[in-house]
């Protein structure tokens, strides 16, 4: 069953959202200071518009997956090569992922447990959500959403209180350079429109309203740029040492009562929200798998996806300098080719498509025109017939 | 695979979890409760003692509810913190958690050689939350953590609130670990800590404490038993006169007195309260009196310029002042709220002179050994930057920048309450 296009919203929303407010920040400080939170402005802002070019991509795609839609006009082994590299992706984040979960979960909260005792719950509960589908996944999503919104901002209220503006002075001190080099070295933290695109044919596009997709991601936005100002308004220079930014915003207190914290807020909310990161992603790398494999059964890729998940959580606890993996040059050139260059490689080759068959067919338009006005006729037809059918049943129902 | 997909149904997905919780859950119940095996620790304190061994005193939380005092303190020599906690575990039976200390102390002699590592160590291995209130102490590491213990248990006072006063009055800086490392990680590493002194010698606006000598045991540094010392009581003093130690890199280097620090505070931007006490003023109503001045509020502002490529303070400072007492020869007038009548030129001219003179006393002194504890280098570095890193190129030194910078003061006393 395909997801709403309101539900496809709320997971670009967690997207954008779930895993750039806990270990970024601190790394974004130690990389360019407090102009940290530009870096992340300014790669937001550009996976905003790289997620309406996959949304658009999407729809064109009307219903085909991203294999069938790129084989159309590059051919087979290049669209495979394409999918390959964007199923990386899913792939990379899974691992940042669940390694960030692991910081969180075992690292901050619940010191006296184990990870497998968290992770092997979690990557049965995440592997089911996956197997019952998006329309699943999707709805978890729109439950949950405002909950976590609503957390997150008592969270971040709470850090207004301790926020030191002058923190933020001055404003790009050592130029712009750091950003940059801020972004390249945390490239694996962004980029949307890649992963997006394995959503084609997943997303019924009825309850389309434009504004939907910029108005979650505005929220993503601006969400992300308050935990940022409550975080390096609060800490100041001591940002590089906070590892679990939310975390440690609801911890601050001026008046030094080390039980004034809203870390049950934290543990009830992010905690969820991580998971639910993570089924999206592992959704997506299924997705990847069925494509280049084309694997009939959900089982099957699913089933990878629990054995890889296991593998993981096992091999990657134990081994030391795991984050640094990820800073790794060739993981960053990966992202860099899978999340924006193959994207973009795929929206100018749908676009010049579409303008060459506007030039050889100037007549498709008109054609369309004509028969969206017949179709428009056709439902207004089927719509005023189901209309007198309900006044006639309500008229028996009245009777009765 | 329909038999598959039959066994994990959302109905039997319910019975797998609940079953799987199960699995996880019941190894936890066979084990002993976690008060059996941990212990929390409220405060601690540690110095560093004779032949290069560390002393930890840790006031540790007994969850007995018959016990007449929840709190009691123990103390454990090692060859570094962790081995002195080890004893301190040993002693007690019970491994010790730390996340609720909400005091942590460091010795004299510890602060002079390694008290940024004690701290570092602290928070990061044993997990003391930057949040618990810092301060720096002289004495015994036994008698602070017994003068907790009494205080934390009577009725209407605390260590941690008295630290907090003079964080609001006094020191008007924050006192918690979390702004000690923030003043080391700052570009000059300057730092600060209040300065609390515990002795058995009675002295001025000490706190009078009778702890049991019993209280407290000792193990040696192998960690093998412990030893009780002594018996019965005995009386400390527990002095909090608003002295503040102050930090360089992490050791401390200095302590500047409460009356310095009156002064320093005229400069920062917070509320500070005090008095100032004006020697032999004459006006018409009265003559060589003394006059005790109260600082009701103070209102400060700062301009930043450049003289010739020197950096220049401008501080303007309201002081809301009420007179408290003028005394008179063998004649002592205590006045409530008529104080305006009393307030003239003589006492508005004597305050206005007094504070210039001290203010440039502090400064001259901070200048003489760069101690930046009042910020000016970060006022410059946010809101002057490019003219202050010029600046700051054309030195030697950027540690010993304040004895360029020229200050000055633009004082105004006003006789009411209420801020005009």
């Amino acid at each position: 069953m395909k997801m709403s296009y309101r539900q496809a919203s709320i997971i670009i929303f967690y997207m954008l959202v779930a895993f750039k407010v806990l270990s970024l920040p601190s790394l974004m400080y130690q990389t360019c200071k407090n102009d940290g939170y530009l870096a992340v402005l300014i790669m937001m802002i550009v996976d905003a518009i790289l997620i309406w070019a996959s949304i658009k991509i999407i729809k064109q795609a009307k219903g085909k997956n991203i294999y069938e839609f790129v084989k159309q006009y590059t051919g087979s082994v290049i669209a495979k090569i394409f999918v390959i590299g964007l199923t990386l992706i899913p792939l990379i984040h899974l691992g940042i992922k669940t390694k960030g979960l692991e910081w969180f979960l075992v690292k901050n909260l619940y010191t006296k447990f184990e990870w497998f005792q968290f992770a092997i719950p979690i990557a049965l509960i995440t592997c089911y959500m996956i197997y019952k589908g998006t329309r699943n996944i999707g709805r978890v999503c729109e439950f949950f959403i405002w909950i976590i919104v609503v957390g997150v901002v008592i969270i971040i209220i709470k850090g207004f209180a301790s926020v030191d503006l002058t923190f933020f002075l001055p404003i790009l001190s050592k130029g712009i350079t750091p950003i940059f080099k801020a972004i390249y070295d945390y490239l694996a933290w962004f980029g949307l429109g890649g992963e997006l695109l394995l959503f084609c044919g997943c997303i019924d596009f009825k309850d389309e309203k434009k504004s939907r997709i910029f108005f979650y991601s505005a929220i993503a936005i601006i969400l992300v740029q308050l935990v940022y100002f409550s975080f390096y308004g609060a800490y100041g220079i001591m940002s590089a040492t906070h590892n679990f930014a939310i975390s440690d915003i609801s911890q601050i207190s001026n008046a030094n009562m080390a039980l004034d914290e809203l870390s049950w807020l934290i543990v009830t909310v992010w905690a969820v929200a991580q998971i639910l990161h993570v089924a999206i992603y592992g959704y997506l790398f299924c997705r990847g798998l069925q494509i280049i494999f084309n694997l009939k059964n959900d089982a099957v890729a699913t089933l990878i996806l629990f054995i890889a998940l296991i593998l993981w959580i096992f091999w990657g606890e134990h081994t030391i300098a795991l984050e640094k993996l990820f800073l790794h040059k060739s993981i960053v050139w990966t992202v860099v080719i899978a999340q924006y260059i193959i994207p973009i490689i795929i929206w100018f080759l749908s676009f010049a498509k579409n303008k060459k068959d506007n030039i050889n067919h100037p007549s498709i338009k008109e054609r369309s025109g004509s028969e969206t006005e017949k179709s428009k006729v056709q439902q207004s037809a089927t719509k005023s017939k189901v209309q007198s059918k309900h006044k006639k049943s309500r008229g028996k129902y009245a009777k009765v | 695979m329909q038999k598959f997909k039959r066994m994990f149904s959302p109905r039997k997905m319910v019975i797998w979890v609940s079953i799987l919780v199960l699995i996880i859950s019941f190894q936890y119940t066979n084990q002993p409760a976690q008060s059996q095996t941990q212990a929390i620790a409220t405060a601690l304190a540690v110095e560093q003692v004779e032949d290069g061994l560390i002393e930890v005193s840790a006031v540790i939380l007994t969850p007995i509810p018959a016990s007449t005092s929840k709190r009691k303190a123990y103390t454990a020599k090692g060859v570094d913190i962790t081995n002195a906690i080890n004893n301190i575990s040993l002693q007690l039976g019970k491994q010790i958690g730390f996340g609720q200390c909400d005091i942590m102390a460091v010795g004299d002699k510890l602060c002079e050689t390694n008290a940024l590592k004690a701290l570092d160590y602290l928070t990061r291995t044993k997990r003391v939350g930057r949040n618990a209130v810092l301060l720096n102490f002289s004495g015994k590491t036994e008698d602070f953590a017994n003068c907790v213990v009494q205080i934390n248990d009577s009725l209407s006072l605390k260590v941690s609130e008295i630290i907090n006063f003079n964080r609001e009055y006094i020191t008007a800086t924050e006192t918690n670990i979390e702004s000690f490392f923030k003043g080391y990680y700052g570009d000059l590493g300057v730092s600060t800590m209040p300065k609390i002194k515990i002795s058995e010698t009675e002295s001025d606006n000490a706190i009078p404490i009778k702890v049991e000598e019993a209280s407290s045991s000792q193990s040696d540094t192998s960690g093998s038993g412990g030893s009780s010392s002594g018996g019965g009581s005995k009386e400390l003093y527990f002095t909090n006169d608003g002295t503040t130690s102050i930090f360089r890199d992490g050791k401390k280097f200095t302590e500047i007195s409460p009356t310095d620090i009156k002064y320093v505070n005229l400069l920062q931007p917070e509320n500070v309260l005090g008095t100032f006490i004006l020697e032999n003023v004459n006006s018409d109503l009265f003559k060589d009196a003394r006059v005790v001045i109260d600082l009701t509020n103070k209102e400060m502002k700062y301009d930043l310029t450049f003289e010739n490529t020197l950096p220049k303070i401008t501080y303007e400072i309201d002081l809301y002042i009420m007179i408290d007492e003028i005394i008179e020869g063998e004649k002592t007038e205590n006045l409530l709220h008529t104080e305006n009548w009393f307030v003239d030129n003589s006492v508005v001219n004597g305050l206005t002179n007094k504070v210039e003179e001290n203010l440039d006393m502090v400064v001259t002194k901070l200048k003489n050994q760069n101690m930046d504890i009042i910020e000016v280098y970060d006022k410059f570095y946010k809101f002057k930057n490019k003219k202050f890193t010029k600046f700051l190129s054309s030195l030697e030194s950027e540690k010993e920048f304040l004895k360029d910078v020229i200050f000055d003061y633009k004082i105004t006393i006003h006789s009411s309450y209420y801020k005009r």
